[in-house]
């Protein structure tokens, strides 16, 4: 377990000083924002190169920021550079006729390929025809890889470096690397001097003054405009951010958590020791998780619910505050595993699914709001959060049929477990609907819509109240509530995932997304398996031994 | 079986927990079903198909009748009935909220340009609208795509007076509107053109008939046409200047000159003959000279096109013709937002609408700005933003500041910055919305919330403590009567497991 930390600890901890850490902390304005040159030159290797799993984000085995100034310095050597740029979709490799053998090519070769202009230039077409055209996955794959291109030639030109902040106006466009070499004035001069000096460094590979260079570059870039410029310690917290990966610690600090609460109830005496462990290990991941999600809307300015990406990893902590809270008040450790179970799968999920894009871009109009922001989004998410924990829970109820159909007592302790977050699920998520329905009133107009995302939480709700009813009149028992719990996350799914990724309708547009339809299709299908399966095996049971009155079990709680 | 006695069956029906489940759960599948035809085909065709129909409101109606018959089935209440008659009371507040807002409110938009005055608020419904002079006006509010009017399936409208009615006689769900000139024995000349650049084609008509005719903008470049007394006075003539524009200039003998305008200066400029095309200065932009019509009438010409899968790009059309006492009008298509003039044997001229009902708020409002801030060094919108002055007769003049997460609240009003469209000047379009059912929703929401945590959480609390003091007590009685035979304690109380009602 310890080899596997080491591993995948992030090198700065345990490497020598870096040579580029002046570059990384350099001020750039990019996508709306100005952030630091580490988080720039990450998020386009990203988009470059694919997404690699676990953020192991590196280009032809260069860093981001070692590649992208390698770009700046030698663009001629890039432009050639075979197998720079990947293409991943392979229905756009087809669209667009690019050579099929291969999935990497070169930025040269991309622009000159005719299919791929051909593909270009009819999704210009359907734009010009009308702006608001919905482009199928494929147009909107050529679109993005004509947005990449263009980067990278933002790159090779250094038009798109956009690293000289306007001197007067603090909402103005930046100047990039290459306006420098429109005027002759004198601050501008030398900073083409340093500009020219550092790109020399890099292009002989004198990384020793590399470094020197760059922090001489961002300090005289620093003084062309001091009261807007962003301060230092506002950027080099977000490279430590981008180095440290919180989340990535706090996952295999929940992957081990998780291992030793599981051995713990497992083992026949108990396993004091390693459940103490585990649930001090969970207590430490959780720690680091919202140590994570604090630096991250440091940076960012809003509350870390704003795209798929942050709503998975605040889902998650979530998952791990309901059982924590439930651990203080039953001390089972069932919820702190079910919660480490919910844990690492979210966050590995959101450190390596292609579609969980963890970069910090700014917010539309709309959710500028951080007070309304806050109380309905974060209280909505946290109901999914113990939605979630209940299907974890529910997984374990009916899994309890399968390996320990004996276990009535356990299987009614769980099953009471269930209910708690089930409970705590409806009245948050009723609260955050209605809370949702005063921010449309004040904002919007009117109350209610029917909105498509509204509609369907509003569906889901209405799920898992049907479920604590018909929990009262005994039309479900342990059973029905355990697969009730599984089904109804597929109905929080379809409102978190599937209104944004798959209907694409409605007012909620600004987190709208496409992808990733394999991951929750295969696991919407595993889950129904998994409830056909338990049906099956309960029927063999019950045949076997009529299960006795659903009242009683629930009391016999501790 | 006694009349008393079924009473009682559907009164112990309606107010079961298995219709409750019921209920809710075909409730969740059509608004499941809802959502995904919403995407299908469209925001305004689910709200007509599914949400605004009476079907969807018996579903909630029976929701409400359940609740309210459980609610009642358990009066008189009992303490730990506290919770429970909470949320159920709240949930029915929401309803009755939501039932006056729609029928006592509003919901509509205004645009405006920068500038401009209005008190006139469109709403979202569709109507057929007629005003004739010196007569009241007859708006009807119709829904056509349901039941669209058919050749045989007249839909007939009466105006008010009696004497004049509105029919409905064709429908068609998409159209495609062309403005066109046809040749005329007197009238204006009238000018067909193509522009043709590498990127897209796209052909317009210029006429004399009016200043709004006679120029046409297209982002890169103006075309425009106006008369001269002569072939010289052509020649003479100043080229256009403040932006890219091409300027036909048509002299009396029927020769066409052209004059063309750069934001840099003067450009080329010459003769040029129907059928001939002019290079401009731009990207390789053609402009083609495709019919020249030295007098023309203007006319429309309405064609069914493909109706596109989403609602809200469709432009209908419908076929109206008036009948009076002493004759009918011609029929006339009118798209979706036009209007045209029928002439009515005896009566004169009436103008016939397919538009949004408009309704008049109390005061006056005037676009003093508007403002679209970007994110610096981006194209992405960082706020919309519009500054308006009311002028109320009530309450005088006032000015405020509008944009996105912070509407205008005034005498019952809403306004809120929904949208605006780029151009010179800006134009700001708001929402405006009129719920009075809104206190009772807030109120019933707080009353939801808190019942229900009254029930999950506070109801099994008092339990707790509730049976804590009965078993001290039992204890204490037991410690006093040492000799008597002791007894089971007391069970305790599940805590959310009793249901909340349920006893």
């Amino acid at each position: 377990m310890l080899s596997l930390l080491v591993l995948v600890l992030p090198k700065p901890l345990l490497a020598a000083p870096d040579p580029l850490e002046p570059l990384r902390s350099l001020a750039i304005q990019d996508g709306g924002r100005v952030k630091p040159f580490d988080t720039y030159a990450r998020e386009i290797a990203r988009r470059v190169a694919g997404a690699k799993p676990f953020g192991f984000q590196r280009v032809l085995g260069l860093d981001p920021v070692d590649w992208v100034l390698s770009m700046m310095a030698d663009p001629d050597r890039w432009r050639h550079e075979p197998g720079l740029i990947r293409v991943t979709h392979v229905g756009l490799r087809q669209a667009a006729h690019l050579p099929a053998e291969k999935d990497r090519y070169s930025w040269d070769e991309l622009t000159r390929d005719p299919g791929l202009a051909a593909a270009m230039e009819k999704v210009h077409d359907k734009v010009r025809q009308d702006r608001e055209a919905k482009l199928d996955p494929i147009e909107s794959e050529v679109s993005s890889l004509e947005d990449t291109l263009g980067i990278l030639d933002g790159i090779f030109t250094m038009s798109g470096v956009r690293v000289v902040p306007h001197p007067t106006d603090p909402r103005g466009t930046w100047f990039s690397l290459h306006d420098l070499d429109e005027t002759d004035a004198a601050p501008i001069v030398t900073i083409r001097t340093l500009r020219d000096a550092l790109l020399r460094f890099a292009k002989d590979g004198d990384r020793e003054h590399v470094g020197p260079a760059a922090s001489a570059l961002a300090k005289r870039l620093a003084s062309m405009a001091p009261d807007t410029y962003p301060s230092a310690a506002a950027l080099q917290r977000e490279v430590r951010y981008n180095i440290l990966k919180p989340f990535r610690l706090a996952w295999l600090l929940y992957l081990m958590g998780f291992l030793s609460l599981l051995a713990s109830l497992g083992l026949r005496g108990g396993g004091t020791v390693l459940g103490r462990l585990g649930i001090a290990m969970n207590v430490g991941a959780f720690a680091l998780h919202a140590y994570g999600m604090a630096i991250r809307s440091m940076i960012s300015g809003h509350p870390p619910v704003t795209n798929m990406y942050e709503s998975v990893i605040w889902v998650a902590w979530g998952a791990m505050l309901f059982a924590l809270i439930f651990e203080a008040v039953y001390r089972v450790r069932y919820f702190a595993a079910c919660a480490g179970a919910v844990c690492v799968v979210s966050l590995i999920l959101a450190d390596s699914v292609p579609i969980l894009n963890g970069s910090i871009d700014p917010l539309v109009p709309v959710l500028r709001d951080n007070m309304w922001l806050t109380i309905h989004v974060l209280t909505i998410t946290l109901s999914y959060a113990a939605f979630f924990l209940a299907m974890a829970i529910a997984h374990v109820c009916l899994g309890l049929y399968f390996f320990a159909p004996t276990r009535r007592d356990l299987l009614s302790r769980m099953s009471l477990f269930l209910y708690r977050c089930l409970q705590v699920g409806v009245l948050l998520g009723a609260a955050g609907t209605l809370l949702g329905g005063w921010w449309a009133s004040y904002s919007w107009g009117r109350f209610w819509g029917w909105d498509a995302k509204e509609t369907s939480i509003f569906v889901a709700l209405l799920f898992y109240l049907a479920i604590l009813h018909g929990r009262m009149v005994g039309l479900l028992r342990d059973f029905g509530t355990a697969v009730a719990g599984v089904l109804g996350f597929l109905g929080v799914l379809w409102a978190w995932y599937g209104v944004n990724f798959v209907l694409g309708v409605g007012l909620h547009s600004y987190g709208f997304g496409s992808g990733g339809y394999t991951y929750v299709g295969s696991f919407v299908a595993f889950e129904l398996l998994v409830v056909g399966a338990a049906g099956l095996r309960h029927k063999a049971l019950h045949r076997k031994s009529p299960t006795p009155a659903p009242a009683a079990s629930l009391q016999t709680v501790p | 079986m006694g009349p008393r006695s079924l009473f009682d069956r559907l009164y112990d029906g309606l107010a079961s927990l298995r219709l409750a489940v019921v209920v809710m759960c075909s409730l969740g599948l059509t608004c499941l079903l809802a959502t995904i035809y919403e995407s299908k085909n469209g925001t305004a065709a689910v709200q007509r198909e599914v949400y605004q129909t009476g079907w969807f409101a018996g579903i909630l109606a029976l929701l409400g009748v359940n609740i309210f018959c459980a609610m009642m089935k358990r009066y008189p209440w009992k303490p730990h009935h506290t919770g429970f008659v909470m949320a159920h009371i709240g949930i029915l507040t929401l309803l009755v909220g939501s039932l006056v807002s729609l029928h006592f409110g509003m919901d509509g938009n205004m645009a405006l340009y920068e500038g401009e005055t209005g008190d006139r608020v469109s709403l979202l419904h569709k109507s057929l609208q007629v005003t004739m002079p010196g007569r009241a006006p007859g708006v009807f509010p119709v829904t056509l795509e349901k039941s669209p009017p058919r050749p045989g399936h007249e839909r007939r409208f009466a105006l008010p007076g009696g004497d004049l009615t509105l029919v409905a006689e064709d429908f068609l769900p998409h159209v495609e509107v062309k403005e066109e000139y046809a040749a005329s024995a007197d009238g204006p000349p009238a000018l067909h053109f193509l522009l043709d650049n590498p990127f897209a084609k796209q052909d317009g008509w210029l006429s004399l008939e009016g200043p709004a005719t006679s120029r046409a903008s297209f982002g890169p470049a103006t075309v425009s046409l106006r008369p001269v007394a002569s072939e010289a006075e052509a020649r003479a003539a100043a080229p256009p200047s403040g932006g890219n524009e091409v300027a036909f200039l048509l002299a009396p003998s029927g020769v066409l000159s052209y004059a063309i305008g750069t934001r840099e200066g003067p450009g080329p400029r010459g003769t040029v003959k129907e059928g001939e095309a002019v290079e401009t200065p731009w990207m390789g932009m053609k402009v083609v000279v495709q019919k020249l019509l030295p007098h023309a009438e203007h006319h429309h010409a309405i064609a069914p096109a493909p109706v596109p899968a989403r609602d809200e790009r469709q432009q209908p059309a419908v076929k109206v013709h008036l009948e009076g006492p002493a004759g009918r009008s011609p029929s006339e298509w009118v798209p979706w937002t036009e209007s045209r003039v029928l002439a009515v044997a005896g009566l004169g001229p009436a103008r016939v609408g397919y538009r949004a009902p408009e309704v008049t708020v109390p005061f006056k409002m005037t676009l003093l700005d508007f403002n679209s801030d970007k994110y610096p060094g981006s194209s992405m919108a960082a706020t919309y933003e519009s500054w308006v002055r009311l002028d109320d007769p009530e309450r005088g003049v006032s000015e405020h500041h509008i944009s996105m997460n912070h509407p205008l609240h005034y005498r019952g009003y809403i306004f809120f910055q929904s949208s605006f469209v780029e151009g010179e000047p800006m134009m700001s379009i708001f929402s405006v919305a009129r719920s009075p059912g809104l206190p009772l929703v807030y109120v019933g929401t707080t009353l939801i919330a808190c019942g229900v945590i009254w029930m999950f959480y506070l109801k099994p609390y008092l339990a707790r403590r509730q049976a804590a003091r009965a078993l001290l007590a039992h204890r204490e009685r037991e410690s006093r009567h040492e000799a008597a035979p002791s007894r089971a304690v007391p069970p305790r109380p599940g805590p959310a497991e009793t249901a909340p009602g349920g006893a």
